[in-house]
């Protein structure tokens, strides 16, 4: 048998080698079909536009991602290099037909007969990742981690006769950034400005299930993908490719949603997902894309985080359940304390009490003994009641992508001081606290760059403020979540000093406090707040103050929002008080308007206002 | 003649593959509870999702030889999930159910009318299985043998361990 498969072999290998066209052919065949023009090879090379001085380029910068030395500027060299490569001698894993899979195999739908090899390191993987579907994996924000708003996007692919008790198994794609653990001011500059390089990397799924859900404690979403098997064949193979490669990092605009937009495009060119894309790219903004797209999302699923599995846990538990579950999370062997439950609710104590302890352990980053034995002693606990369910989540009633869209330009007119005006709001991210609330975390606002213009009567259009970002995050306590709730500001605003006279101020805030559910969709806050102001209108240039801020954020519907704020602010030399208070009525996800009404007493004027906008959300 | 030569070696050392290699072969050795710290939330680190995780794909080999490519060695993939999913694991055997427990069965091959029994077997001899609170992989493998091997209904599925 042996000698048979032996024989076998040998004539398999000398048949490959004498029946591949010949070099001269194979090029010149590239050539006449103009295939260096060609979408797909475009994609394949992750090519895109850059900025328009700069033509089209590759987004690779490992140089060994390039056959040809002109690569990355030149398809058409790159694709003569890639099937001369076919013909070079070498040796068999880290021979160009054996790592230019996806190349290889594009390329042979139009010239037959490329040279082969055996690449078992290749097919051992191939083997392994067994693919048939797609699914781009969304792992959301989580409250009071505003890192986490924007969200991240990253592929699994999906194996034959897959379901929801072999998912874990899959294998995914992701992009990321290579990073070595800098502190958080220069991660974020050489984030902005490019200084990282990304990779692809591949990593079972429940590896990053543990990662986002259990430990960032992030809402997964899991959008199935309507792609081909043989689409998907074609991106598994350039994935292989890929490997070790080194990619641009930009964190606006060639980030990880960019990147993996630019593995979908090789399964499927002509959607030209990622150059729909020309300014900045938000992850939850690509997903909105390619839902968008017809026929394409087959099928979406929730997946809860650990922290919102708990959340249904407290909710499902009346106060007694709770008693005991508090009593066993921190103290395990307090056994007793279940006595006058039923078992069915001793099951739901003891799996609350487990969990909690496991997202204190987690959030305090304890990694004590102690609490080991007791979460281990839960375990053992809950293994003695047999047939009780545990309960999970229902998935909220909106998806993140199907949230308002990103970008929001606003157009108002009302009264000031007895005067009319016209203001002009440009807000390129993200979301407001009283904004259209499904789809966003509840009590977590994100600015980015947002504009405001005022135009008083027939003077000038004059900057109102610009807010370069204003992070809020309201988590209210109850008692098992007791987070901090804060908020961080870095602005300018006009300072009105009399009728005629106002300047422009840096202002920088910021504050922390607590928040309560004051009834569902409702939250009251209440936070110290420092604030510093730098203008030429002060006598010293500056003003630093420090005071307390209360508000409430009622989400009536989902059509209908009220927000109310009261600030007092004592200065070094001065004092605030400004009350605010405003409505939002939305037509639709993308269409709102908003009245808004306040009175500001600083610097002893006092200057009121009362506004109608009218909100537009889109797409940037 | 070296083609040949180096082609005969191949075809002429397949290993076998012993299931007693997958208990203590690899030597991950992950223990309950471990790795848990959890990412601290930053303010300032807008650019999340900037990993400075594993490479788990690079060229060169993956951890011990039992995973390459980011992909983990077919005759691993019972073990390194085990290994990978501790936690998950002894929570679900707690409760008699859940997807990481799902996904085991699928991989010892566990039939759908075996899978009741399997569930509160395993719920049943939880500390059999989850001996302490930083017990280790290797040694959750082992117990997860002996449990199987014990019940005549679960025995064959003992030897995919």
């Amino acid at each position: 048998m042996r000698i048979v498969l032996l024989v076998g072999l040998l004539l398999a290998l000398s048949a490959s080698e004498s029946l591949a066209l010949p070099e001269e052919q194979a090029v010149a065949r590239g050539k006449e079909l103009k295939l260096s023009a060609h979408p797909q090879w475009l994609a394949l090379l992750h090519y895109d536009r850059s900025f328009p001085l700069w033509g089209n380029r590759s987004r690779a910068e490992s140089p060994d991602f390039f056959l040809s030395p002109n690569g990355k500027h030149d398809p058409e060299a790159e694709l003569e290099a890639t099937i001369r490569s076919f013909y070079r001698e070498g040796a068999e894993d880290e021979h160009p037909v054996c790592i230019f899979r996806g190349r290889r195999e594009w390329l042979s739908r139009f010239v037959p007969d490329l040279p082969e090899r055996q690449c078992e390191r290749f097919k051992t993987w191939l083997e392994a990742i067994n693919p048939e579907g797609i699914t781009l994996i969304f792992p959301a924000s989580f409250l009071n981690n505003p890192a986490s708003a924007f969200g991240h996007t990253f592929v699994r692919i999906d194996q034959p006769g897959q379901n929801e008790s072999t998912r874990l198994l899959a294998y995914t794609a992701d992009y990321a950034a290579k990073t070595a653990g800098e502190d958080a001011l220069t991660y974020a500059i050489k984030g902005i400005f490019g200084g990282y390089t990304g990779y692809y990397s591949v990593s079972p799924y429940y590896e990053k299930v543990t990662t986002y859900s259990d430990l960032e404690n992030r809402d997964i979403w899991e959008y199935e993908l309507n792609y081909s098997k043989d689409e998907v064949l074609l991106l598994v193979l350039h994935l292989w490719e890929l490997r070790g490669k080194g990619f641009s990092y930009f964190y606006f605009d060639e980030n990880c949603s960019y990147h993996i937009l630019g593995l979908l495009n090789v399964a499927r060119p002509e959607l030209m997902l990622s150059q729909s894309f020309q300014n900045w790219v938000i992850p939850s903004d690509t997903i909105r894309e390619i839902v968008s797209r017809e026929g394409l999302l087959k099928n979406s699923i929730y997946r809860p985080s650990a922290a919102s599995k708990l959340r249904h846990k407290v909710e499902l538990s009346n106060q007694q359940i709770q008693d005991v579950s508090l009593r066993l999370a921190k103290d395990a062997s307090d056994e007793d304390s279940l006595d006058n439950l039923e078992a069915i609710d001793q099951a739901l104590a003891i799996d609350l009490a487990y969990e909690y302890q496991t997202y204190l352990r987690i959030k305090e980053q304890d990694d004590g003994a102690e609490r080991k034995d007791d979460a281990w002693k839960l375990l053992s606990m809950r293994s003695k009641i047999s047939g009780a369910d545990t309960k999970t989540p229902p998935a909220p009633t909106a998806r993140p992508d199907e949230g308002h869209q990103t970008v929001m330009a606003s157009v108002g007119g009302g009264v000031m001081n007895n005067s009319l005006i016209a203001d002009y709001v440009f807000r390129p991210a993200f979301h407001a606290l009283s904004d259209y609330q499904p789809g966003y975390v509840l009590g977590s606002q994100i600015k980015f760059f947002e504009l405001g213009l005022r135009q008083i009567e027939s003077k000038g259009i004059k900057l109102e403020r610009f807010s370069l970002l204003n992070i809020t995050s309201l988590t209210p306590r109850d008692r098992f979540f007791n987070s901090l709730s804060w908020h961080v500001e870095v602005a300018g605003r006009r300072v009105r000093q009399s009728k005629d006279e106002d300047f422009f101020a840096g202002d920088l805030s910021s504050g922390f406090g607590y928040s309560l559910e004051l009834s569902p969709g409702v939250l009251g806050y209440l936070t110290v707040d420092g604030e510093a102001l730098l203008g030429d209108g002060y006598r010293e240039n500056y003003l630093i103050g420090i005071g307390p801020r209360a508000g409430v954020l009622a989400n009536w519907a989902n059509s209908h929002a009220s927000e109310l704020i009261a600030v007092s602010r004592l200065y070094h030399v001065g004092e605030r008080t400004e009350i605010k208070f405003s409505h939002r009525y939305s037509l639709n996800k993308d269409r709102a308007i908003r009245l808004e009404t306040s009175v500001n007493r600083e610097l002893n004027y006092t200057n009121w206002e009362s506004l109608l906008r009218f909100e537009y959300f889109f797409s940037p | 003649m070296k083609k040949i030569l180096t082609v005969l070696a191949i075809s002429l050392s397949i290993p076998a593959v012993s299931t007693a290699d997958n208990v203590g072969g690899c030597g991950w050795g992950s223990k309950l509870f471990d790795g848990q710290k959890g990412i601290f939330p930053q303010v300032l680190a807008v650019t999340t999702n900037g990993t400075s995780g594993n490479q788990t794909f690079g060229i060169t080999s993956g951890t011990s030889g039992c995973s390459q490519d980011g992909v983990v060695k077919s005759t691993w993939k019972t073990a390194a999930f085990v290994d990978g999913n501790m936690n998950r694991l002894a929570l679900d055997i707690s409760r008699g159910q859940g997807e990481s427990l799902a996904s085991l069965k699928t991989l010892l091959g566990v039939s759908a009318s075996d899978s009741a029994v399997f569930d509160n077997t395993l719920q049943s001899q939880f500390s059999k299985i989850f001996t302490n609170s930083s017990v280790s992989s290797n040694s959750v493998l082992e117990g997860l043998k002996e449990v199987l091997a014990s019940n005549p209904a679960l025995a064959k599925y003992s030897v995919n361990l």
